[in-house]
């Protein structure tokens, strides 16, 4: 039987905890191997600066990818990801909107951010019962399509009404995804609603697989559909909103990472989620860390996150190990 | 003991087009019933409802004397399990899927137990399964998939089991170990309700049948007395002869 405590756990919690001193020392300011040794200056740069900005980027990271994994259950379809329902392209309207109205007020953006986020899903979960075409999962689906698609054209709306100089710049920037100048400030509002929401979808990641099922299935389980769906969608989404609201968009996490953790753990969601967090948060902080190091400019995360992930993605898929037969 | 009695049931998907009327029965434990039709009869619309996934627009479905739509979804999933026509597509492990069928046994936020996962074991040892554990369920055969079905519904410990078509995708091998595995659940006490096409396998193993036609009941009781040429050629339209052999009777098309 998997063991909570067996190699492949054990080796991915002390891969991210490598990655988290590694992160902890490397920076533009020199910062000695032995914490013991770090005063000063550096104990300011590595405490207040280097240390909520990895922390930020570990939540944001098992976020992204719990959310997904759970997507991709409840839409029985490996390739769904946080972008399924609208809810990233919501949340980067109401960051974008913010940017434009208030410009640089950090706590609109992301509370704005995260209202837009929670609003598209709940607009998508409305509008699946509107729409009279094919069964609840597929409504689902299409109704994320619509108001992606709305969400999409209202970015591009705000692009095109923002002050090309100032303002559309700093727009396009947070859209690509960035953990830049981000504190303990970012994290006093973000991390509660990250650990809550991953805290309440990990005691009930057992229950999430029966939420792949039929819904005469899931309801001859004791599991009504109809009820826990959505309610099991809105904290994924909740993740979303919150991440995207304090990091911008940041693709492939979510649809990347569930597909390595279910190659290494199998595909119940008991071991699928724990394993999404650690992969996701070691895959997120690796990129954060590269995006403020590799260069002297710091290379928006996005981007990061994006390279390299693309080939990895290819290279599951080439392997054929990607546990999800149509 | 009376386990299920249907009163005067009627329901439609649509308004104004209703698919069962006044439907009216009463079953006892430890007894397969057959239910038979034309494909569009209302044959699965039933067993839908047994399960609760509608509500009746008329009608009432007491279980053990207790209305069934008053008993909560999760107290209902102890009694009532449900086997659907087909395997769901997940990329579940047999071993992960059946262990789903303890959900209802297992409070809101806990992870299933050793007594659980125990439960499970001994099922699929006793269906022969038990070397596929670990296989992704889409790996198997149509007759073991089916077998698997079963097994999920088994560890769910209810009282009634639904089957909806079980034999309908199967070769004849893996339908006559389908039909004993289901036979066998009446030894265990089981009220078995279970939708099929084939008459001839209602007289194998059914010890009542019901035959539904446009919505209605159109005859239950004991088996043999149920499936005669007469009615079946009525309903199906198209001529059928009886052939008694060795105390067995089959019921055969003539061309």
């Amino acid at each position: 039987m998997r063991g909570l405590f067996s190699d492949r756990w054990f080796l991915l919690l002390i891969l991210l905890v490598l990655l988290v001193y590694f992160s902890l020392i490397s920076g533009r300011v020199a910062t000695p191997l032995n914490p013991l040794e770090w005063g000063g200056s550096v104990s300011f740069v590595v405490y207040e600066l280097r240390l909520p900005r990895i922390i930020l980027a570990v939540l944001v990271g098992s976020a992204l990818a719990v959310a997904g994994a759970v997507y991709q259950t409840i839409f029985r379809n490996p390739l769904a990801s946080p972008k399924i329902l609208g809810v990233s392209e919501g949340a980067s309207t109401g960051v974008a909107l913010a940017i434009l109205l208030f410009y640089y007020n950090r706590i609109f953006i992301e509370l704005l951010g995260f209202i837009f986020g929670l609003a598209a899903t709940m607009l998508t979960l409305y509008l699946s019962r509107v729409v009279k075409y094919g069964g609840s999962i597929l409504r689902l689906i299409l109704a994320g399509m619509a108001v992606s698609a709305f969400f999409a054209a209202m970015i591009g709306l705000i692009k095109f009404l923002a002050d090309p100089y100032q303002i559309l710049p700093s727009i396009t920037f947070w859209l690509l995804g960035s953990l830049n100048g981000k504190g303990w400030s970012d994290l006093y509002y973000a991390g509660p609603l990250i650990i809550s929401a991953l805290a309440f979808l990990t005691a009930i990641r057992w229950r999430i697989n029966v939420l792949g099922l039929s819904d005469e299935e899931a309801l001859s389980l004791g599991v009504n559909p109809r009820l826990y769906r959505p309610l099991t969608i809105v904290f994924a989404s909740l993740l979303v909103s919150a991440s995207t609201s304090v990091a911008g968009s940041i693709a492939w996490i979510g649809l990347l990472v569930p597909h390595l953790s279910r190659g290494l753990f199998g595909a119940d969601n008991r071991y699928v989620l724990p394993g999404s967090a650690l992969i996701g948060s070691s895959l997120l902080l690796l990129c954060d860390t590269l995006s403020r190091t590799l260069t002297s400019y710091e290379i928006p995360l996005g981007i990061i996150v994006s390279f390299i992930s693309a080939p990895v993605f290819i290279a599951i898929l080439s392997r054929g190990s990607m546990r999800w037969r149509r | 003991m009376e386990a299920l009695r249907v009163e005067k049931l009627v329901f439609g998907y649509q308004p104004d087009k209703p698919v069962l009327i006044d439907v009216d029965f009463k079953a006892e434990y430890s007894t397969i019933i057959a239910v038979l039709g034309p494909n569009g009869a209302g044959k699965s619309t039933l067993l839908k409802l047994l399960l609760g996934a509608y509500k009746p627009w008329r009608g009432r479905i007491f279980v053990e004397g207790r209305d069934l739509y008053k008993i909560d979804i999760r107290e209902r999933a102890k009694i009532f399990s449900w086997v659907p026509q087909e395997s769901p597509n997940i990329p579940l492990s047999v071993y992960e899927y059946v262990l789903l069928g303890r959900v209802p046994h297992v409070g809101f936020l806990s992870q299933p137990s050793r007594s659980d996962t125990r439960i499970v074991e001994a099922v699929l040892e006793s269906l022969g399964l038990k070397w596929a554990m670990n296989r992704p369920i889409q790996s198997l055969s149509g007759g073991e998939k089916q077998l698997v079905l079963i097994a999920k519904a088994l560890v769910q410990e209810s009282k009634i089991m639904l089957l909806d078509e079980p034999t309908s995708h199967l070769d004849l091998g893996n339908k006559i170990r389908v039909l004993k595995t289901i036979r066998s659940l009446r030894e265990q006490g089981l009220l078995v309700i279970y939708t099929t096409h084939d008459p001839n396998e209602a007289l194998l193993i059914a010890d009542k049948t019901m035959i539904i036609h446009r919505g209605r009941i159109e005859s239950f009781g004991d088996t043999k007395d149920i499936l005669d040429t007469e009615t079946l050629s009525k309903i199906y339209g198209i001529d059928l002869e009886q052939i008694d052999i060795d105390n067995r009777t089959y019921i055969l098309p003539k061309l």
